[in-house]
């Protein structure tokens, strides 16, 4: 039976740059935001994903599977050989779209779990790049080129800044 | 029982109005029943505690529970304090202090959201801790509780905490226990880093906070023993906040000993002090509460 879900606090998701560091946050039906991945690495700016445009990635992406209802079932996956966390037609099922990538070798299950936990655990936010999850997970992004023709990812169909061969 | 019984405790006077319960007590006059309210809400406040790492970030919320030789258990959630060994605890009058946290226990197959905490101290400091009830213990069936803890800045840097209470009632939503051994709802609005912050009745413990309503996408709650529960019941706990009663709570601790004086002796070189942006800043109550307070100071 397939599982019946209320109405998610979360009316979006968007990219906060104006502060110093960006962040993708959870925005709510009151208007307040809850950040849910800040971007603090500039690892990545040599191959032209610098924080703020991963941010306006990732964030679009959870925006619209939100929109489709496809956040229910969020897992992990390996895409082109790297881990990723990604969304699910239905528990236990395969990849079917990417939220975004980590490094090879990186705990995906550890990162899932925090995750699942920003979206329901009352735990305070985390404010700086020492390991636990909203940085961390920008920690373990990858800019790694690869072809993503395997996942349905709102970002290749409906992101017109954003080239196609480049995996987050 | 009135809707003004059940949700307010805004005003003392409606309160005694509209609940024939407390205003056929003719012993508590209202001075009187303002009292035992503003010592409620003291005792709770003295025993929450702000949790923090050594770099600042506020991680949540903690209840001083016991006051064995030597020191104090706090408990918080095991989301709160993953991946730390030490930590900072700030009390409400101030006193920022190290503390250890002991490793994960497990209960079954799966690990409990739950974390003890060890904060040693020197005698003679007076033991504040809070008083311990079980649900098992409540006879009204939809008992007003009051969740405690130290809501998070959401804003960057975060400029500093407040203790705050928020009310509503314990509902006998859940029997058998969820995920990670949560086995309260209730319906009082638990904030971002209100985590580990207590759940009471008058001033009795009867478990921490761990999940609030409202997630924000759409997900599965499951069961202890990890099936996804049913879709009704899903549906409710979107509405209500989640916490760990202290009968699960008080079983760990039991099984628990203090850390050995080799690891409390590692606190020495760790120090809370320079972090000072996330002291606590007095109190701040929801609309109930504060309104009651208003009255009170009349």
């Amino acid at each position: 039976m397939p599982a019946v879900h209320a109405a998610p606090a979360a009316r979006g998701f968007v990219c906060n740059s104006g502060q110093s560091v960006p962040s993708t946050n959870a925005v709510k039906a009151d208007g307040g935001q809850v950040p849910v991945i800040r971007w603090t690495s500039n690892t990545f700016d040599a191959a032209g994903w610098s924080p703020e445009r991963r941010c306006q990635e990732v964030s679009n992406r959870f925006n619209i599977y939100l929109q489709q209802g496809r956040l229910a079932y969020i897992t992990t996956g390996r895409i082109n050989n790297l881990p990723v966390i990604c969304t699910a037609a239905k528990n236990g099922g395969p990849c079917d779209g990417l939220l975004f990538t980590l490094k090879p070798g990186q705990d995906a299950t550890a990162t899932l779990q925090n995750l699942l936990e920003i979206r329901v655990k009352a735990r305070g936010p985390l404010n700086e790049s020492n390991g636990r999850l909203y940085v961390s997970i920008d920690d373990l992004m990858t800019s790694a080129q690869a072809n993503v023709s395997d996942v349905r990812s709102p970002s290749l169909t409906d992101s017109t800044s954003q080239p196609t061969s480049t995996l987050w | 029982m009135s809707f003004v019984c059940r949700v307010s405790i805004a005003s003392l006077l409606i309160v005694i109005i509209n609940c024939p319960d407390i205003a056929s007590q003719p012993t508590i006059s209202t001075n009187n029943l303002a009292s035992i309210v503003i010592a409620d809400s003291s005792r709770r406040q003295a025993v929450t505690v702000l949790l923090h790492n050594v770099n600042g970030e506020h991680l949540g919320s903690g209840v001083l529970v016991a006051a064995p030789a030597g020191g104090r258990w706090i408990v918080s959630n095991r989301h709160v304090v993953a991946g730390e060994a030490t930590i900072c605890v700030v009390t409400a009058k101030g006193a920022n202090q190290p503390a250890l946290v002991l490793p994960e226990q497990k209960k079954s197959h799966q690990a409990l959201d739950l974390a003890l905490i060890w904060l040693p101290t020197s005698p003679p400091e007076e033991a504040v801790v809070a008083e311990i009830t079980d649900q098992s213990n409540i006879s009204e069936m939809l008992p007003m509780v009051v969740a405690t803890g130290y809501p998070a800045e959401l804003s960057s840097p975060a400029k500093g905490s407040q203790y705050s209470e928020r009310s509503g009632l314990l509902v006998p939503l859940l029997k058998q226990p969820l995920q990670e051994g949560l086995d309260l709802a209730y319906t009082a609005t638990v904030e971002k880093g209100m985590s580990g912050g207590g759940v009471f009745i008058g001033s009795a413990l009867i478990g921490i906070n761990s999940a609030h309503r409202d997630p924000l996408w759409p997900g599965q709650w499951k069961d202890f023993e990890g099936k996804e529960v049913e879709p009704v019941l899903h549906n409710k706990l979107h509405i209500v906040s989640l916490g760990l009663s202290t009968a699960t709570i008080m079983g760990a601790i039991k099984m628990s000993q203090p850390p050995g004086d080799k690891e409390i002796q590692q606190l020495s070189t760790f120090n809370c002090r320079k972090i000072d942006h996330l002291e606590t800043k007095g109190s701040r109550k929801d609309a109930h509460t504060s309104s009651l307070t208003e009255k009170t100071g009349n």
